[in-house]
C-alpha cells in the first residue's frame, strides 16, 4: 500500500484497507458534515468542486479567485457591504433597477465634469444633461423639452438652426380692424384659428365688415408678426362670400396685420369697398419665432 | 371632482422691431391637475395704446421697450409698406 497513510488521525473506528484499492483511486466520501484541512495546509491542487456552497469567508477572496470563470451568484439577490460605494469595469445585462421609492437621485450618473442623470418623480421621467433638465417624459406620454427653443434636430447637412424643429402651437386670436378707422369686424365662428409649426404660421378666419364709408385701406390683425428679416411680402387665399369681389390677402415684413387686395388692380381694397361684405381667409406666412 | 379655469399670460415675445407677441393661456384643472390648456394670441405694435389695458406683464414690457425711436421706426416701416402696396 505505497502512498496510503498508515493512520487516519483520530478516527474512532478503523477503516478497512480492503475498502481502498492499491492506488488509492477509489472514490471516497469523507464525512457527512464538514471537512477541515490541517492548519499548515494552504493549498489543494487539481481539485474539481461541484455543487459547492461557500457559507462564510474569514478573509478577502483574492482578486483572481474567480478569474476566467462564469459565475452565477445566488438566486435571489446580491448585496454589497455597507462600505462599498463603487463597482468598476462592470457590464450589466438584463438589468432591473428597483428601489424603495420611485426616485433615482439626480446626478446619479456622473461623467467627468458633466452631470447627467435619469430621474423619476411622480411617475414622470426626467433626463438631465450638464446639470439641467433636458427632456421630461410625462405620465401621459408627452415629451417636454426643458429649454426654451430647444427642439428636434434633423440629421441632415444643414446648419442646426436651419434643421431644428422647435415649436408647435395651435390656438385662437381675434381678427380686428387695423386700418385706423376703428371698425368693429364681426368674426364669424367667434375667433380666428392658427397653427404654428416651426416658424410657419397658417391662419384661418372669417370676418364680416360693417357698413362703412371709410376710405382707409383694409387691414386685419394677425396672431404673429410677419418675419422681418427679409423684404419678402407674403400672401394667401381670400374669398368673398358672394363672389362679388375677387380678392386676396397680403402681409408685409415686420407687420402684425395684412391687407385685402383686389385681384383686378392689385391695390388694397378700401374699407368702403369691403363694406357689408364677408371674407374667408386661409393664409400661410413665415414669422420670426 | 372640481373643475376650475384660470387665465394667465404665459408667454410674451418682444420682436426686433419692438412688437410684443402675447399668448394668453386658459388653463383647465380637474381637482388641481391640469387637463387642458388653450391659447389665445394677439400682437401689440410699438405705440399701440391698447397695450396699457392688457394684463400684466404686457404694459410694463411696452413701457420699457417702446422708446420714441422704436415707435417712430415702426411707424416709418409700416408707412413704407402702405406706399408699396397701394
Amino acid at each position: 500500500m505505497s502512498g496510503v497513510p498508515y493512520t487516519f488521525a483520530s478516527a474512532t473506528s478503523s477503516i478497512p484497507l480492503s475498502e481502498l484499492d492499491t492506488n488509492f483511486a477509489t472514490p471516497v466520501t469523507i464525512g457527512t458534515t464538514s471537512v477541515s484541512l490541517g492548519n499548515t495546509v494552504t493549498t489543494l491542487a487539481n481539485v474539481a468542486l461541484a455543487n459547492v456552497t461557500i457559507s462564510s469567508v474569514a478573509s478577502g477572496i483574492p482578486n483572481n479567485f474567480l478569474a476566467n470563470s462564469s459565475v452565477t451568484i445566488g438566486n435571489t439577490s446580491v448585496s454589497l457591504g455597507s462600505t462599498v460605494t463603487s463597482l468598476g469595469n462592470v457590464t450589466l445585462t438584463n438589468v432591473t433597477i428597483q428601489g424603495g421609492t420611485s426616485n433615482v437621485s439626480t446626478n446619479s450618473i456622473v461623467n467627468g465634469t458633466s452631470n447627467v442623470a435619469i430621474a423619476s418623480a411622480n411617475g414622470a421621467v426626467t433626463m438631465v444633461t450638464n446639470g439641467n433638465t433636458a427632456v421630461t417624459i410625462g405620465t401621459t406620454g408627452n415629451i417636454t423639452f426643458g429649454t426654451s427653443n430647444a427642439g428636434i434636430v434633423f440629421n441632415n447637412s444643414s446648419a442646426s438652426t436651419n434643421s431644428t424643429l422647435n415649436d408647435y402651437e395651435t390656438g385662437t386670436w381675434t381678427p380686428t380692424d387695423q386700418s385706423g378707422a376703428s371698425l368693429s369686424l364681426t368674426v364669424n365662428g367667434g375667433t380666428g384659428i392658427y397653427t404654428k409649426i416651426g416658424n410657419i404660421v397658417t391662419v384661418f378666419f372669417d370676418v364680416s365688415y360693417p357698413s362703412t364709408g371709410s376710405s382707409a385701406g383694409t387691414s386685419i390683425s394677425l396672431p404673429f408678426t410677419v418675419y422681418s428679416g427679409s423684404t419678402l411680402y407674403q400672401g394667401g387665399y381670400c374669398v368673398e362670400n358672394n363672389a362679388s369681389i375677387t380678392a386676396s390677402f397680403q402681409c408685409g415684413p415686420g407687420s402684425a396685420s395684412g391687407n385685402i387686395l383686389t385681384m383686378t388692380s392689385g391695390s388694397t381694397l378700401l374699407n368702403s369697398s369691403a363694406s357689408s361684405h364677408r371674407f374667408s381667409f386661409t393664409i400661410t406666412y413665415r414669422t420670426s419665432f | 371632482m372640481t373643475l376650475a379655469s384660470t387665465t394667465v399670460i404665459d408667454k410674451t415675445e418682444v420682436l426686433e422691431n419692438g412688437s410684443i407677441q402675447v399668448r394668453q393661456a386658459e388653463i383647465i384643472t380637474k381637482d388641481g391637475v391640469e387637463i387642458a390648456r388653450n391659447f389665445h394670441r394677439w400682437v401689440r405694435n410699438p405705440g399701440d395704446t391698447a397695450a396699457q389695458s392688457d394684463p400684466a406683464p404686457v404694459p410694463a414690457i411696452a413701457s420699457a421697450v417702446w422708446t420714441e425711436s422704436v415707435i417712430s421706426a415702426y411707424q416709418e416701416s409700416i408707412a413704407m409698406q402702405k406706399q408699396l402696396v397701394q
